[in-house]
């Protein structure tokens, strides 16, 4: 005798082993499922004819996980946005750094203590500058990534 | 028959402007784009929630959980300011193709 709750947890199995693991899409997917059933009982098939010509509706297991797999990705405008901002911070860090030594041999060095106080004062501000320009990007790509021209939309399969 | 890419590459510019007539779930979405289309536009039921996914992780729509009228959960989307202005744009470069399209056809048949 066909039980429809025992086939659509069934079908909820086969969803889980295909890798569509993640509780929300999986949900979703369900109550679509149940939505389509109700449909086909009321146009008068019966249970199994129901839950039958419903399935093959809500896709491949296997297509439907990669399509929610690229849904979760970040695009690939904010990973190099995040590239970007901490390669910034990181050049910052070392010419910060760079600086910090140059000032340890300010005194030693014999010469022209104005131009390296020049040196020290210019590097220090490139540094600085550079720091919070690279926070910026890490900040601002990570929740927006159009400011890079030409990024490819992702390719959708519906 | 519709060719794939055109499906896929229409599905975007279609859900946007279907949320903009008001919020709606996944189930209707799917129901209204085959009644307009006469069921010419074949859609795979379930490939239309990663769609969904896209755009809310976009921030151009945004979900919420109800109920239907028969008590079950069900999640209503709807459509956001940067999803209306995603959309205008949409509408503005499918305009211009079916211009261009619609004049080239009436200068074979002239």
């Amino acid at each position: 005798m066909f039980n429809l709750e025992k086939s659509i947890a069934e079908w909820r199995k086969q969803m889980l082993a295909a890798g569509i693991k993640s509780p929300a899409p999986l949900e979703e997917l369900e109550i679509h499922l149940r939505e389509e059933i109700d449909a086909q009982l009321k146009s008068g098939k019966v249970a199994q004819q129901a839950f039958e010509h419903a399935v093959p509706k809500i896709g491949p297991p296997r297509q439907l996980k990669s399509e929610f797999q690229k849904a979760n990705t970040p695009t690939l405008d904010r990973i190099m946005s995040i590239a970007v901002g901490i390669s910034t911070v990181l050049v910052g860090l070392w010419v910060i750094g760079l600086t910090i030594v140059q000032g340890w041999y300010l005194e030693k060095m014999a010469g022209d203590e104005v131009r390296l106080m020049g040196l020290f004062v210019l590097t220090f501000l490139l540094a600085m500058a550079l720091f919070i320009l690279g926070l910026i990007l890490a900040f601002y790509g990570g929740r927006n990534a159009s400011w890079l021209p030409n990024a490819k939309p992702k390719r959708t399969h519906v | 028959m519709i060719r794939k890419e055109l499906v896929a590459a229409s599905a975007e510019p279609l859900i946007l402007s279907l949320l903009d007539k008001g919020e709606s779930y996944g189930y209707a979405i799917i129901q209204e784009i085959k009644v307009r289309s006469g069921g010419k536009l074949q859609w795979t039921d379930g490939m239309l929630y990663p769609v969904l996914h896209r755009l809310e992780q976009r921030g151009l729509i945004k979900s919420r959980w109800g109920e239907s009228e028969t008590g079950r959960k069900r999640k209503y989307y709807s459509l956001k300011k940067d999803g209306k202005a995603a959309m205008a744009r949409h509408h503005e470069q499918w305009s211009l193709v079916h211009s261009v399209l619609s004049g080239l056809s009436k200068e074979q048949y002239a």
